[in-house]
């Protein structure tokens, strides 16, 4: 018996334990979606302070971290005698000042110019613990002032989230500002735009091969949409592919190894596989109606692409071992321009509905759909960018095309390209 | 040679974008002097668009005029014309198609290029293909007719290159058309 | 066999050994099965109301932390009083309210056209229905609600609040994280991570530590942060708060972001 009152008092305690509401709070949503960021002017450290520099410097940077989301910007209005401190290192830092404010990070900085060289120092501190999360030294010359910026802003990205961001890269796009539709790049935030060809004739639909240094585009120069690469670098180009008919819409694979484009030798347009050179490997494709636009999902095994086989425009992605195809957006009557995020965890495409393109995504599995802008205008082509934070499309609200840079939810759009003719087709290079 | 200084300019920016980023790369250590590299004009500071007229790709030809100029439409042939997101012939379609045989059986020696159109609604790359299959539907009923498929070749241009450059139903059902030009 | 040989000296009183045998499992049986029903039924009944707790509208840090604050919400909504006296009003004498309520129109529509008056006069006999029909639906909604909507375990009856709402709002005010910190934001309904407090009765944060963290580097980085910036309360606490499990997630968030 004596065995059995122990066991009663063992389960009983047991249940005592387990029911006893240990004092517990939960709580399921931060106080606020943002981080107050304290972004201090950049301060001349030797030599003769340069105020362009320094406000240069600062809108580059706050322009990146204002489109990354993360932040919500302190006023600087506010900021106390700290702020025109120079404080490079943890113990030279009043945080107390900057506690006082509810900045949670703290970035300062100097520059010093010294002829054409510029030197710049920039530091992200974390406020409440009062250290330094990261810093770095830049050197160039003062015309990179905007490149420095881009590449801290990555870097604070790179400490707060592990991921570096992709604001030093470079945008690919067709412009027709020199009077006919050329290849041009440019900074992602539409400074410093450079045309790379000089075709004379109609170019169309860049992309990135994965290293960032090659472009694939498809061009009439030779009277026929042909397909050609170009190393940004050397300059050097070469058509690849020139069968009759289409050779458009090329995409290099995620490891380079070929590319997949649309091509209409065997006179009905379908998906193929190319080598980098444009040897023909393998017809992907094989239904009656238009197969275009391919999009490759990140570990190279599928395909995303545009089909018209049963009827209107649809989405479908193959699989590239098997060659089964499926659909995968069910709802709208015209989809189109599929670009898988280089996350793999969605897939970013334009659906026609009352005559306007707007921009949605998917996942690879056709759920979770979700519309992401709401006009103005026809908003086509997005192209995510290396980090699949962010998507750059074409517009063309307001009767000219421009682009536009928006968050992967579809929040924080904005313009940029600088003004002056269309563009439109934008890629986005993997980080410089 | 106006080439040259340019690709060496060019591959001096790379250098000195690879000596930079190198200098990024290091955090404690000095960063390298960029004194090792003179110092070239940025590639993007000193692109002058106006006085580019050769591409600086390695197969830098002097560039012919456009494959547009390249084609003269026929007087005899007439541009037929499509219903949206289609490429079936209708019968206003046929009958012009059947008249433009006619001209092409009299001038045997005359080669022809079928060019598709689409409006400028839909997708870039589907509508280049839309355009084809324009174009191609147009060959094969003139192919159908008896015309030597040889004298006929077909290129698409999407919505490229539209008649009527506006954005309403006028506009866009003459814009969805295939024409035919001789080839020289 | 062995079990049945051993267990035959205690139960060797009856005269039939194995009938007592079976006698005796069949009692332990019993016991061990009722002890379970105990234990899982007193589970389950201490569980049940706290799952049954109504939510907290609200809670504000203007109350300062108290021993015993005020259970739940005594009166009737204010609304319910107030709209009730203001509907007959408009019911029964339209007319007395018309002029009152539209001064200015009526003097308008007494310099336009003689014409535009029966027109004015319509307009003002809509804006009364719609009236009528506002003070109809305010008095619908001021139905007495049956769910209190002060503080779920309140009994006492102190102005404020218990200490751990009000450390909870105080840390959750100082929680600031973007979702796209997260390594994953999809995966964002299911990141959570518990943390063992304690506060001192002057509100200092004397300790805490991580009972379990996210997969998430960034969220557990964000609650250091937060729990940094909540080492002081701006109150004493009437009590000390001694290893309160505080667990942080998303799924409010993850909520509304669907």
């Amino acid at each position: 018996m004596k065995r059995f009152c122990s066991l009663l008092f063992l389960l009983l305690t047991v249940c005592w334990a387990n029911g006893a509401a240990a004092a517990e709070i939960e709580i399921s949503a931060p106080g606020e979606q943002a981080i107050p960021l304290a972004l201090t002017r950049f301060l001349p450290q030797t030599g003769a302070p340069a105020p362009a520099v320094a406000e240069e410097l600062n809108a580059a940077l706050a322009a990146d971290l204002d489109l990354a989301g993360l932040f919500r910007f302190l006023d600087p209005q506010a900021f106390l005698s700290d702020a025109g401190r120079i404080g490079l290192f943890s113990t030279e830092v009043d945080f107390d000042q900057w506690r006082l404010l509810g900045a949670e990070v703290l970035i300062k900085g100097v520059y010093s110019v010294q002829g054409e060289q510029l030197t710049v120092e920039a530091r992200l501190f974390d406020v409440p613990n009062g250290r330094l999360l990261t810093g770095r030294r830049f050197v160039g010359r003062t015309q990179d002032v905007r490149r420095i910026a881009h590449a801290f802003a990555d870097l604070i990205l790179k400490d707060l989230t592990g991921e570096a961001g992709p604001f030093d890269a470079r945008l690919a796009f067709i412009s027709n500002r020199s009077g006919h539709k050329e290849l041009w790049l440019m900074d992602v935030d539409g400074h410093n735009p450079i045309r790379l060809t000089d075709h004379r004739s109609i170019v169309l639909n860049p992309d990135f091969s994965s290293t960032g240094k090659e472009l694939l585009f498809t061009s009439y120069r030779a009277g026929n949409p042909d397909l050609y690469r170009k190393e940004i670098f050397s300059g050097g180009e070469a058509r690849i592919a020139a069968y009759s008919g289409l050779n458009i819409a090329g995409r290099y694979a995620p490891d380079n190894s070929a590319v997949a484009a649309t091509l209409s030798r065997d006179g009905d347009p379908e998906i193929y596989l190319l080598g980098r050179d444009g040897a023909l490997r393998k017809r992907l494709t094989t239904s009656f109606g238009i197969d275009v636009d391919p999009s490759w999902s990140p570990d190279g095994r599928q395909l995303a692409f545009v089909s018209s086989r049963l009827g209107s425009p649809q989405i479908f992605i193959i699989d590239l071992a098997s060659g089964a195809a499926r659909r995968l957006t069910a709802n709208g009557k015209y989809d189109a321009t599929p670009a898988w995020s280089p996350k793999g965890d969605r897939i970013a495409f334009t659906r026609q509905e009352g005559g306007r393109f707007d921009i949605y995504s998917i996942r690879p599995d056709g759920s979770d759909e979700r519309r992401l802008t709401f006009g103005p205008g026809n908003l086509e082509h997005p192209r995510w960018s290396p980090d699949g934070r962010f998507l750059v499309y074409s517009s063309d609200a307001g009767g000219k095309k421009l682009l536009m840079v928006m968050r992967a939810d579809g929040t924080g759009a904005r313009k940029v390209t600088a003004p002056g003719g269309d563009a439109s087709h934008p890629a986005w290079s993997p980080v410089w | 040679m106006p080439k040259q200084p340019r690709s060496l300019t060019l591959i001096l920016a790379v250098l000195f974008a690879l000596l930079l980023l190198a200098g990024c790369a290091s955090k404690t250590k000095p960063a390298t002097e960029p004194a090792a590299t003179p110092p070239a004009p940025a590639p993007m500071a000193t692109t002058d668009l106006t006085q580019q007229p050769v591409a600086r790709g390695v197969e830098s030809q002097p560039v012919q005029s456009g494959p547009v100029a390249d084609h003269q439409a026929v007087a005899g042939l007439t541009r037929i014309h499509f219903p949206y997101n289609q490429f079936t012939l209708d019968d206003t379609a046929r009958v012009t198609l059947e008249q433009n045989a006619v001209y092409l059986r009299n001038k045997p020696a005359e080669k022809v290029a079928i060019e598709g159109h689409c409006d400028d609604r839909g997708s870039d790359e589907y509508n280049l293909a839309l355009g084809e299959r324009r174009a191609v539907a147009a060959k094969n009923y003139l192919v159908s007719l008896g015309i030597a498929a040889e004298r006929l070749s077909v290129i698409s241009y999407g919505e490229e290159q539209p008649l009527v450059a506006a954005s309403n139903e006028e506009a866009w059902s003459k814009n969805r058309r295939a024409e035919f030009k001789a080839v020289r | 066999m062995t079990a049945v040989s051993l267990r035959r000296p205690p139960s060797g009183v009856h005269a039939d050994p194995l009938a007592g045998r079976f006698l005796g499992a069949y009692l332990v049986s019993l016991l061990l099965h009722g002890l379970l029903l105990f234990g899982l039924a007193g589970g389950w009944l201490r569980s049940a109301p706290r799952e049954d707790k109504p939510p907290v509208y609200y809670v504000d840090l203007i109350h300062k932390p108290v021993l015993n604050p005020q259970a739940g919400r005594p009166e009737p909504r204010v609304a319910a009083p107030v709209s009730t006296p203001v509907a007959p009003v408009a019911r029964v004498e339209p007319k007395t309210v018309l002029p009152s309520k539209s001064l200015p129109t009526e003097r308008k529509s007494a310099k336009v056209a003689a014409g535009h008056v029966s027109n004015a006069l319509q307009k003002l006999r809509d804006e009364q229905a719609l009236q009528q029909k506002f003070a109809a639906l305010r008095q619908a909604q001021a139905v007495p609600i049956e769910t209190p909507v002060g503080l779920p375990d309140a009994r006492g009856n102190e102005a404020g609040v218990t200490s751990l709402v009000y450390v909870q709002a105080f840390i959750q005010q100082n929680w600031a994280l973007s979702p796209y910190l997260l390594a994953d934001p999809a995966k964002m309904a299911r990141t959570e991570a518990w943390v063992r407090i304690t506060y001192g009765k002057g509100g200092r944060l004397e300790s805490f530590r991580f009972e379990k963290e996210s997969r998430d580097p960034q969220f557990d980085e964000s609650i250091k942060r937060a729990l940094a910036k909540s080492k002081q309360l701006p109150s004493e606490l009437p009590v000390r708060l001694e290893d309160i499990l505080v667990v942080f997630n998303l799924k409010a968030l993850a909520e509304l972001r669907r």
